[in-house]
């Protein structure tokens, strides 16, 4: 059986290369994309917490689901503010969008 | 089952009249839209009444995912009047932009639905629903101008930041999971004060979850979202996520951090007095370089979620309740004084529509609008902590607590903070009503009548009552504050 460490560390490295992207990335859609990826690599390590605790198998897996209609809702919300911004700009690159500072 | 729902009965009130606004706005004509705000003020004061005559009981429901008992009848009732008050400030302003839409109440609803979901969560599951029910809906609010620039722009970045601070926080819940095998509150607790939880990755969750929460409440370092989204929405709108998610996310961080975190607060005592002072400094100082009102506003906040947290660490140090009645007290005088302020500006983006929310605008406004100029300097004053208004109370208990539970020289550097804060509050006094407007801005006699609005008067007028209220007689509140947070400490 595949040790417990090594689910982790694929989840740790999802969510890792997940984060970089929300960073580094500057479109949007494709920051929405990475955002759901780090929500998938939380998943992995839910369920992954679930198959091995002795005593709170079940919940792990309960919690996924939740965290799937979150994403859903977040994917909506995150499209919807896109569309409002490319009717505004034409465009979707995010430093587009940079009038307030100081 | 009967019993479950009707524990979740003002809950149900706000959702059944979010979802009857959003059907029927669509059928109305503009005008009658106007009516949906007082749809949802009724249901927001009919569900703090459901609230209110059951806050003898105490039971759990959704086995154990929610927990009613005074703590959350508190915090329930504060944010429904906040809702309530929000709606009161957002009607007009909303008609005069041409953005009326029954929309805008449907989200406050449910944003309120959200907070007071997270306030009485007692489950990691319930909590993260809450959370995100609120982050998703204050997103929109955000961006409700959606043909403004800024506002879209507001949106954009609380998204961006939102999203990816839950995140973080999420991680760090379901680290929490695999160390206790529970997401009950009470059982993490167990497990993780008895159990063999291993000492790294408890400190790694107890990171990514005050991280999570730091970005909610706009703590330093997670602070950068919160001016350019206070300045981008739209002012009613900025008064209530100043506010509402302000409280939930505090009445969310004492249950973590008391509840399941209490027996590590060796842990995260030191990294709140770091965030606590750097929120402070920050805040303080950033305010004072501020032109904009609603800016300035934003740091002002930021400066206060700094005193706050002193008393979140003077809490988890000493485990009495005495810093945590002060968060709650302080909460409810934040509540009043701040969405006071935001209304304000409001106020005069409705009579002068050229109004730019900086302080150069300000100028002369007492010659032009006594009333307004009064009250603003009231909610000013309150903000410094001058007595005798909700502002001073709510320091003095909260340096009191902080000084009681011998972080002495902490609560010291707070009181120096609030003085400097006391700069650019007064600052805005001076404005109004020793300086003489550089243009005169033409208002005509239409317009003039167009901006009248008794709901936008009506909320500010509550607004500076609660201030000088909760200034002058403290002790009903003081009291809910005290009885609601005993049974959390269980002291």
């Amino acid at each position: 059986m595949t040790p417990l460490q090594e689910y982790l560390a694929l989840a740790v490295a999802l969510f890792f290369i997940g984060a970089w992207g929300v960073l580094a990335r500057r479109n949007l859609i494709l920051v929405v994309m990475c955002v759901e990826l780090m929500l998938n690599a939380i998943n992995i390590s839910l369920v992954a917490y679930s198959n091995y605790s002795p005593t709170g198998g079940g919940r792990g897996e309960v919690f996924v689901f939740f965290v799937f209609a979150l994403a859903a809702a977040e994917a909506a919300i995150g499209l919807a503010i896109a569309i409002a911004m490319y009717r505004l700009k034409q465009r979707l690159t995010i430093d587009d969008l940079d009038e307030m500072k100081g | 089952m009967q019993h479950q729902l009707l524990a979740i009965m003002p809950e149900l009130m706000l959702i059944a009249t979010a979802v009857v606004i959003l059907l029927v706005d669509p059928l109305l004509p503009v005008d009658g839209r106007r009516g949906l705000s007082w749809l949802g003020i009724a249901a927001s004061l009919t569900a703090a009444y459901a609230t209110w005559i059951s806050r003898g009981e105490e039971f759990t429901a959704f086995s154990h995912g929610i927990a009613l008992d005074k703590y959350s009848v508190f915090f329930k009732i504060l944010l429904l009047v906040v809702a309530a008050m929000a709606m009161l400030l957002s009607e007009k302003h909303l008609f005069l932009k041409r953005h009326l839409l029954g929309d805008y109440y449907g989200l406050v609803l449910f944003t309120t639905v959200g907070m007071m979901i997270m306030v009485e969560a007692i489950d990691l599951i319930t909590f993260f629903v809450g959370l995100e029910l609120m982050a998703l809906t204050v997103y929109l609010l955000a961006g409700f101008f959606r043909y403004q620039e800024r506002s879209i722009e507001a949106a954009l970045k609380y998204f961006l930041g939102g999203a990816f601070a839950s995140n973080f926080m999420l991680f760090g819940m379901a680290i929490l999971y695999g160390l206790s095998g529970s997401t009950n509150y009470q059982e993490i607790s167990d497990a993780v004060r008895l159990g063999p939880a291993p000492a790294g990755p408890l400190a790694i969750a107890v990171v990514l979850i005050l991280a999570g929460f730091a970005f909610k409440v706009s703590a330093v370092p997670f602070h950068n979202w919160a001016p350019d989204v206070y300045q981008g929405s739209p002012t009613p709108a900025a008064a209530f996520l100043s506010v509402g998610p302000k409280i939930a996310g505090f009445a969310a961080i004492l249950k973590f951090f008391t509840l399941i975190l209490g027996s590590q607060s060796g842990t995260w005592v030191p990294m709140m007095i770091a965030l606590s002072l750097a929120t402070m400094l920050v805040g303080a100082t950033m305010a004072l370089l501020q032109k904009d009102l609603k800016r300035m506003l934003a740091y002002s906040s930021i400066g206060h979620v700094g005193y706050l947290l002193l008393a979140v660490v003077a809490t988890g140090h000493t485990g009495r309740n005495l810093g945590m009645a002060a968060i709650l007290f302080y909460l409810a005088a934040y509540a009043f004084m701040n969405m006071g302020a935001f209304g304000v500006l409001v106020f005069m983006a409705n009579r002068r529509p050229g109004f730019r929310d900086t302080l150069d605008d300000m100028a002369g406004l007492a010659r032009r609008y006594p009333w307004a100029a009064a009250i603003m300097s009231l909610f000013m004053l309150s903000l410094t902590g001058v007595p005798p208004t909700a502002g001073f109370l709510a320091k003095f208990y909260l340096f009191s607590a902080v000084v009681d539970s011998g972080f002495a020289w902490l609560a010291v550097i707070g009181a120096l903070f609030s003085l400097v804060s006391a700069f650019f509050y007064l600052r805005v006094i001076i404005y109004m009503y020793m300086r003489e407007p550089e243009t005169e801005l033409v208002e005509s006699g239409a317009g003039l009548e167009a901006g009248k609005s008794w709901d936008l008067d009506l909320g500010l007028a509550i607004a500076a009552g609660g201030v000088i209220l909760l200034g002058i007689l403290p002790a009903p509140v003081v009291n809910a504050a005290q009885d609601a947070v005993v049974k959390l400490l269980g002291n």
